[in-house]
């Protein structure tokens, strides 16, 4: 656990997320990252907050069900390529990806 | 007449007498709407609204929505128009297809008339962070003063106002906070009583669809139209859909209330204590019992930060299909990488991107568990308290913000503060039912007072707030 | 070899339900790009999950197979990432709770059964299909989506022969379980090694390396074989493996190092939201096992014991579900299993090869083909004769009994018109008759033929040739 973040660290949570930031948008998140570790540190201090499960859903008693293997509406492919930025050969299109 | 005024009981008993039509009403509407300075449009559906309202047909005296128009908060999916959520990544996206909301209410004739501002993909609570800028407070001259978010056009829509209703969205508070600032009634069902599909997921653990009205009555209206089991969204509830708004007008329980002594405390508006605690006679009065109940402090401070940890977390997951390939605005690039990072670096605003880095950080499996994870687990705690709060009371009764609306630069970063500035998110992490209603004006500005309740029983916290409704309104609030 | 190569394996298998893993979207992989896709395939905001019980069923069904404990609350996870062909940014996956856990399956390889464990079997989401094109990358979003199970091994492998062995099993349960199509050239069908080196006795393991893009099995092994090879080598030099991913290139026959990141991503794991938990009672999934298709090794057992087939027999038949489905729906009307078994293995197959059609395409059902089984061994029709109505049989829905009768394909088997015949022409030919008592074999022969003659080639050969030799030998 950081008790602090370097504006590398920064850099890098932000490129894995793909986000470039400028130098300005770096200073601003790394003088405000200490009042976000500083959250942090309150839910720390939730008397037996490390004894119990994480709660994930708000009903607990509440379950999901499976739905049936049949098709519903689909989308034209126009409706498709009408959302694209660019497409070809009625196929969204990029520049070419490398692996 | 000013039909702008009107609730949709209202409006609908002049429909029914003929008094006037959907189409008068709608075209009346879309003037005012044209003419407002406060900022609170996103795309509109004028046209379609038209054409509906031509086409209408025979009045229903039986469909209380029938004709009635609405907007809509702009994270809400409507179908073959814009739905940006405010942000300028999405300002060209057109959903191909409608939310359950939405084909529920053009369903039974609602006619909706647009979308409106809101924070950036539901993060934030000013209204400030919309791609079209600030939504300023109807009520406030200067406009100097927030509507609150993240449903702010939705709430200054109502606030006006210029509909009757407007749909809206809550996670920590988006809805039931505004509806403080704007004097208005703002209504967060349980989780999943109405279907998410179609509403944009921000932290979808906390994701509540609602909506703004100008009375209680509507609210309890509204509910009826929309909850429901939706097969689209599997997380909705199967609970039985009560006769909401038969029972809102109906009950004359002796109700448990209870007030949370560390909340209460935090106000420091003095003049809203006061108002508060007349309130609190009023509901004694009507043969409730209300007593001050503690909290630890330790868990009240906890709130904010559980709600930010855990939402960042989920929404920096949320976000990250808005990348420019397959749908919405992309900017130029030579690679694949080039034109994400561009698209996502220059068109989400700064709060966005700072959310996600919080969230990123939250996530990363170096911090996860001391982050992420002991949120969720501060979660539980939290509403574990809450639960045994439920078993003896029936509500929470408290003020639904520190004070009226503040300045757009107004900051306060002490932790205590942010105690009573976001107690709501309470009724996030437990799924509760919950309600902001008007309390009165402070210098001429409203305050709210919000009734949160236990899972799915939306009829006697509509009741509540119905018998609370009543009193302040003959008492002129 | 101074060193043990341990080897584990991730299979990845691409579902055969309708729709799709967490949409309704429909699956046809012949289908033109982008007209099977649903709002949610294309990651549009405010779209939710639905999670596809078939696909569940299917799990359940493979987990079974490979004698897994199976979770009966399922629960699913994201795993987050950035990719061109992961429309949300993210893979709803398993990754806490996998449906399946801690199974195994035995391998026969050379002689010796082995056991290999099978550490996982989970549920996701398939992603959608790029085609790279001179400077363009296009997607095609059909395939997004679709329902996958990953299985994933101990690293209890130790040879490319092994491997081999083990993805060949898989790919006849899951082929035989009637969940996927099980194609590793298509892509229903994909596997990825992993695998170190270590001194033979050593506890701790080598460096890993994982080899992705494998399209066949035989690559698989070749690959494996390679690879011990390559890393070997380095071990021998004194230097140390580095731990990467190398892709096969099938063009040279090779493993090549992909460009390898500094550190291993980080996926952000965490619960999938908009999916609550799922409860499965038991009976539920009792009764998906119950109702799973045979498996082939449940169909290789009853062959040999009940149907006393060979095992070599029993292979060929279970090389393909659809050859075994085809035998086995025509062993409900025959009991003749060893030449029912000749005639789908041998005379079909031939058939479906020159024709370069599958059995399911096949003409004859299986139940007519069991009737002229019967007709065979009944000695109503000679093998020669057979063949004959099989021909007529591809070109008519008619009955076998009915195309010999018809085409005059019958031989005769009644005992008594035979011996009518027979002792006819013995009256008439009493000097071959003396001559095949004085041992020259050539009269019976001869006596034969004038039998045959009479018969214009009707009677049953072996039946007359048995008849024959008692009747002589009876008048001895």
């Amino acid at each position: 656990m950081m008790d602090k973040i370097t504006k590398e660290q920064i850099k890098k949570l932000a490129d894995s997320m793909y986000l470039s930031l400028t130098d300005k948008e770096i200073d601003e998140l790394f003088a405000e990252f200490p009042s976000f570790l500083h959250k942090i540190e309150l839910i720390n201090e939730v008397g037996g907050v490390d004894e119990c499960n994480e709660m994930i859903f708000p009903f607990e008693e509440q379950f999901g069900t499976l739905h049936e293997d049949r098709e519903g509406e689909i989308l034209t492919k126009k409706e498709v390529l009408k959302l694209a930025p660019k497409t070809k050969a009625d196929q969204i299109s990029l520049p070419k990806v490398v692996k | 007449m000013k039909y702008e005024l009107l609730t949709i009981v209202e409006l609908h008993n002049l429909y029914v007498s003929k008094k006037v039509t959907p189409l008068d009403v709608v075209e009346y509407l879309i003037e005012l709407i044209k003419k407002d300075k406060h900022n609170f449009m996103e795309a509109n559906m004028f046209e379609e609204a038209i054409k509906l309202a031509k086409n209408i047909g025979e009045v229903d005296k039986d469909n209380l929505l029938w004709g009635i128009p609405f907007l809509i908060k702009d994270n809400i999916a409507t179908k073959e128009v814009i739905t940006s959520a405010s942000s300028k990544i999405l300002s060209n996206y057109i959903s191909p297809f409608d939310a359950t909301m939405i084909k529920k209410l053009k369903a039974i004739k609602a006619i909706p008339l647009g979308k409106t501002t809101m924070d950036e993909f539901a993060m934030g609570g000013k209204g400030t962070t919309s791609h079209n800028g600030f939504t300023y407070n109807p009520l406030d001259k200067t406009k100097t003063k927030m509507m609150g978010g993240s449903s702010s056009g939705s709430a200054a829509a109502v606030t006006v106002p210029v509909v009757p209703f407007a749909l809206a969205s809550d996670t920590g508070d988006s809805i039931r906070k505004p509806a403080s600032y704007g004097g208005i009634v703002g209504f967060k069902p349980s989780w999943g009583r109405i279907s998410r599909y179609g509403l944009f997921s921000f932290a979808p653990s906390m994701d509540h669809a609602g909506y703004f009205t100008r009375s209680v009555f509507d609210a309890a209206l509204l509910l009826e139209a929309l909850a429901g089991y939706d097969e689209n969204d599997p997380t909705s509830s199967t609970h039985v859909v009560d006769k909401y708004s038969k029972n809102t007008a109906n009950s004359t329980s002796n109700y448990q209330i209870a007030v949370i002594k560390g909340i209460f405390d935090n106000i420091l508006d003095e003049k809203l204590k006061s108002l508060f605690s007349k309130s609190i006679e009023e509901l004694k009065i009507l043969g409730h019992k209300v007593e001050f109940v503690e909290m630890p402090i330790t868990l009240l401070r906890a709130i904010f930060p559980t709600y930010f940890v855990i939402s960042c977390a989920e929404a920096s997951s949320n976000t990250a299909c808005y990348d420019g390939v397959n749908f919405g605005v992309r900017l130029e690039g030579n690679t694949y990488e080039e034109i994400v990072t561009k698209t996502r670096s220059e068109l989400f605003s700064a709060q966005i991107k700072k959310r996600i880095l919080y969230g990123a950080y939250a996530l990363s499996k170096d911090n996860k568990d001391e982050t992420y994870l002991r949120a969720q687990r501060s979660r539980r705690k939290i509403v574990e308290f809450i639960n045994k709060l439920f078993e003896k009371y029936d509500f929470i009764y408290l003020p639904a913000a520190p004070s009226v609306a503040p300045k757009f630069n107004e900051y306060n970063n002490d932790d205590n503060f942010a105690i009573a500035d976001n107690h709501l998110a309470i009724a996030n992490f437990g799924g509760y039912p919950s309600i902001t209603i008007p309390l009165g004006k402070i210098n001429g500005l409203p305050v709210g007072v919000n009734f949160t309740g236990r899972p799915f029983e939306e009829s006697i916290v509509l009741n509540i707030a119905y018998q609370l409704e009543q009193i302040l309104e003959k008492k002129g609030a | 070899m101074n060193f043990e190569a341990i080897i584990g394996l991730e299979i990845h298998v691409e579902l055969k339900t309708k729709t799709k893993m967490f949409s309704r979207t429909p699956i046809d992989f012949k289908a033109e790009p982008n007209t099977l896709v649903t709002p949610i395939d294309l990651a549009l905001p405010g779209t939710l999950p639905l999670v596809n019980k078939e696909a569940v069923i299917f799990a359940i069904r493979v987990s079974n197979a490979l004698h897994m404990k199976i979770d009966k609350l399922i629960r699913f996870d994201r795993k987050n990432y950035f990719y061109s062909d992961l429309p949300k940014g993210y893979q709803i996956t398993q990754d806490r709770f996998p449906i399946g856990s801690e199974g195994y399956i035995d391998l026969e390889v050379e002689g010796t059964i082995k056991r290999v464990r099978i550490q996982r079997l989970h549920l996701e989401e398939d992603t959608a299909k790029q085609i790279h094109l001179g400077d363009e990358t296009l997607i095609d979003y059909n395939r997004a989506g679709i329902p996958l199970i990953e299985i994933v091994t101990h690293p209890d492998l130790r040879s490319g022969k092994e491997a081999a062995v083990y993805i060949e099993k898989i790919r006849q349960i899951v082929t035989f379980s009637d969940v996927s199509d099980g194609k590793m050239e298509e892509g229903s069908l994909r596997c990825d090694v992993n695998i170190s080196l270590r001194p033979y006795g050593a506890s701790s393991f080598g460096e890993k390396v994982e080899i992705k893009n494998l399209n066949s099995i035989s690559n698989v092994e070749r690959a494996i074989n390679l690879e011990i090879k390559r890393q070997e080598k380095i071990l021998l030099k004194g230097e140390k493996v580095i731990a990467e991913t190398r892709r096969y290139d099938d063009s040279i026959k090779d493993t090549v190092s992909m460009r390898s990141k500094d550190e291993t991503v980080d996926y952000k794991y965490f619960p999938e939201t908009n999916i609550l938990p799922i409860k499965l009672s038991g009976a539920f999934v009792n009764e998906v096992i119950s109702n799973c298709p045979e498996l082939a090794d449940k169909k290789r057992k009853r062959y040999i014991k009940e149907y006393s087939l060979s095992d070599y027999d029993a292979d060929i038949l279970l090389l393909d579900k659809y050859n075994a489905a085809y035998f086995d729906e025509a062993a409900k009307f025959t009991s003749f299993y060893k030449t029912l078994s000749n005639w789908v293995t041998v005379e079909i197959a031939t058939y479906l090869n020159s024709e370069q059609i599958c059995i399911s395409d096949f003409p004859i059902e299986p139940k007519r083909i069991a009737l002229l089984v019967n007709l065979i061994e009944s000695g109503d029709v000679s093998n020669k004769q057979a063949r004959d109505i099989f021909t007529i049989m591809l070109k008519s829905t008619d009955e076998p009994l009915n195309i010999a009768k018809t085409h005059n394909l019958m031989q005769i088997s009644d005992e008594n018109v035979i011996l009518e015949t027979i002792r006819i022409v013995l009256n008439e030919n009493k000097g071959a008759i003396e001559d095949y008592r004085a041992g020259k074999d050539r009269a019976f022969g001869f006596l034969i033929g004038k039998i045959m003659g009479k018969s214009r080639g009707k009677f049953n050969p072996t039946l007359t040739s048995k008849l024959l030799k008692r009747e002589i030998d009876k008048n001895e």
